[in-house]
């Protein structure tokens, strides 16, 4: 049975020659079900739309996991690359341009019931403080708290080194405190 | 506005929980995908080479034992608990020969509370396993210890039987692999690797007193598939007479789990351990274990005599 087979013929860089296993991809599957779902839920107009795509991703990256060679921490920049096609792909078929990509941070079920009496205000104020932003900076700000992702994973995801992913996030950051002075 | 304040806002907004029910649809569209021999990594060398274990494997399949189909166990699974189980469990594909066919254990699942395995024999009545006892067995290479807990079955119209047996350990379990051995008192055993999903152990020790009836809830693990309640029960000089107490139990989560159903079993130590037929993949939250009622009987005989002494016993408390 597959649980018991080690990970083998790994290369001296400790990525793994042959497909994940059943019983890996699925204790992956496990640590990254949620930060994707969250990552998703951002991009997707309904918790609906972001489980259905969560369940993509990892359907995808089952069929497709003799293409991850990676070593164990390349895994979430590898899954997350896979679930944002698929959400770029969602936002397609919506008829929402690719490069005006759509992110949904409003819906009510993102936050605790109490939450949303004392928040409600604060958060729509950030709400539209991220419409402000590039469709990139929206796109790591996403990876980075809804998938708790490092910047080298988000690196990763989006195709960028891990010092332009900080950067991107550093100003990201700074233009959004900004933002928040200007309204004081 | 501080960084910091900044990023817990994000923090929220980005924050989405991932709801019970839509969790389980996702996690059976992702288990039925890994479990589906048809599904296979397109493109590889190895991909092309299990296709053809994998043909190798149907073809012998029709002269020895049936590998009974993932969603024929549906029928079977009557607690929420085991289907979570199922849906999460990895292949074992053993199979021994027996006196009239074959057993084949199937599939398998452990996390900290619970060990479910799936089999599936071609003799009629699957029971002829069992001894006389009807006892099957579980160790663990760790020396670690299993109660059987429970059990379902179904025969198959074209002969054969399909079975879960569920093992609760007397200790959590660790999360990592580990090494089992399943063993049929009047049939073959097995040697088999599951990974171990770990779960949440608080001890509340908490106590509440009603009826003259001192209960304390000591410990709680929650798992996947189960969560467990031990209490001790404390007899006051004001209790009424009476025997075998059972407590009524509801279990309440402030989290996805919302509330789940409760059954209770009492231990060999004298302990009461009540379980939830559902488990939790996030035990964190706010949990409330309300007894209504303690039933017990006065032991006379022939008339034994059912009592029941209202509580209620409340245990409130928070896993982090």
């Amino acid at each position: 049975m597959e649980v018991s087979r080690a990970v083998a013929a790994g290369a001296d860089d400790g990525t793994s020659a042959i497909p994940l296993s059943e019983a890996e991809f699925i204790g992956r599957y496990r640590q990254w079900r949620d930060p994707v779902y969250r990552y998703l839920r951002a991009r997707c107009p309904t918790d609906d739309d972001a489980a259905d795509l969560t369940a993509s991703a990892f359907e995808r990256a089952w069929r497709a996991r003799h293409t991850f060679r990676g070593p164990t921490d390349a895994y979430p920049g590898w899954i997350f690359g896979i679930a944002r096609r698929l959400a770029v792909d969602a936002a397609r078929r919506r008829r929402t341009a690719a490069t005006s990509q759509v992110f949904w941070p409003l819906a009510p079920s993102m936050l605790d019931p109490a939450d949303l009496v004392s928040a409600g205000e604060d958060v729509k104020r950030l709400a539209h403080r991220l419409a402000d932003l590039s469709d990139l900076q929206r796109e790591a700000l996403a990876l980075r708290f809804g998938g708790r992702l490092t910047a080298t994973q988000i690196g990763a995801a989006i195709g960028k080194s891990e010092a332009a992913t900080q950067k991107l996030l550093t100003r990201a950051l700074a233009r959004l405190k900004e933002a928040y002075r200007d309204d004081e | 506005m501080t960084s910091e304040r900044l990023e817990q806002q994000l923090d929220r907004v980005y924050g989405a929980t991932l709801s019970a029910t839509l969790a389980q649809e996702v996690d059976a569209r992702v288990f039925a995908a890994v479990t589906d021999p048809s599904v296979i990594s397109r493109g590889s060398a190895l991909g092309r080479v299990r296709r053809a274990v994998l043909l190798a494997v149907a073809a012998a399949m029709l002269v020895s034992v049936a590998a009974f189909g993932f969603e024929l166990f549906t029928r079977i699974l009557f607690l929420p608990g085991w289907q979570v189980a199922w849906q999460r469990s990895v292949e074992i594909g053993l199979e021994e020969p027996v006196d009239g066919g074959a057993v084949r254990l199937e599939r398998g699942y452990a996390d900290a509370n619970q060990v479910v395995i799936g089999w599936s024999s071609t003799l009629d009545r699957a029971e002829n396993l069992s001894g006389d006892g009807g006892i099957e067995t579980l160790t663990d290479a760790a020396g670690g210890r299993y109660v059987i807990s429970d059990g379902a079955g179904d025969e198959i119209v074209d002969g054969g039987t399909i079975n879960i047996l569920t093992f609760t350990p007397v200790d959590p379990l660790p999360a990592g692999d580990t090494t089992y051995t399943l063993s049929f008192l009047a049939g073959p055993a097995f040697t088999f690797t599951l990974p171990v999903v770990g779960g949440t152990t608080v001890s509340p020790n908490l106590e509440a007193v009603a009826g003259g009836f001192g209960l304390t809830l000591t410990e709680f693990r929650a798992a996947p598939s189960r969560v467990i309640g031990t209490l001790t029960l404390n007899t006051l000089a004001d209790a009424p007479d009476g025997e075998s107490w059972s407590p009524i139990v509801h279990l309440e989560h402030d989290g996805p789990g919302g509330v789940i159903g409760t059954g209770i079993r009492t231990r060999d130590d004298g302990t009461i351990e009540v379980f939830g037929v559902a488990g939790v993949d996030d035990a964190s939250g706010h949990w409330t274990l309300t007894i209504t009622e303690l039933v017990g009987h006065d032991g006379g005989w022939p008339d034994n005599q059912q009592i029941r002494v209202d509580g209620p016993w409340v245990f409130e408390f928070d896993v982090p």
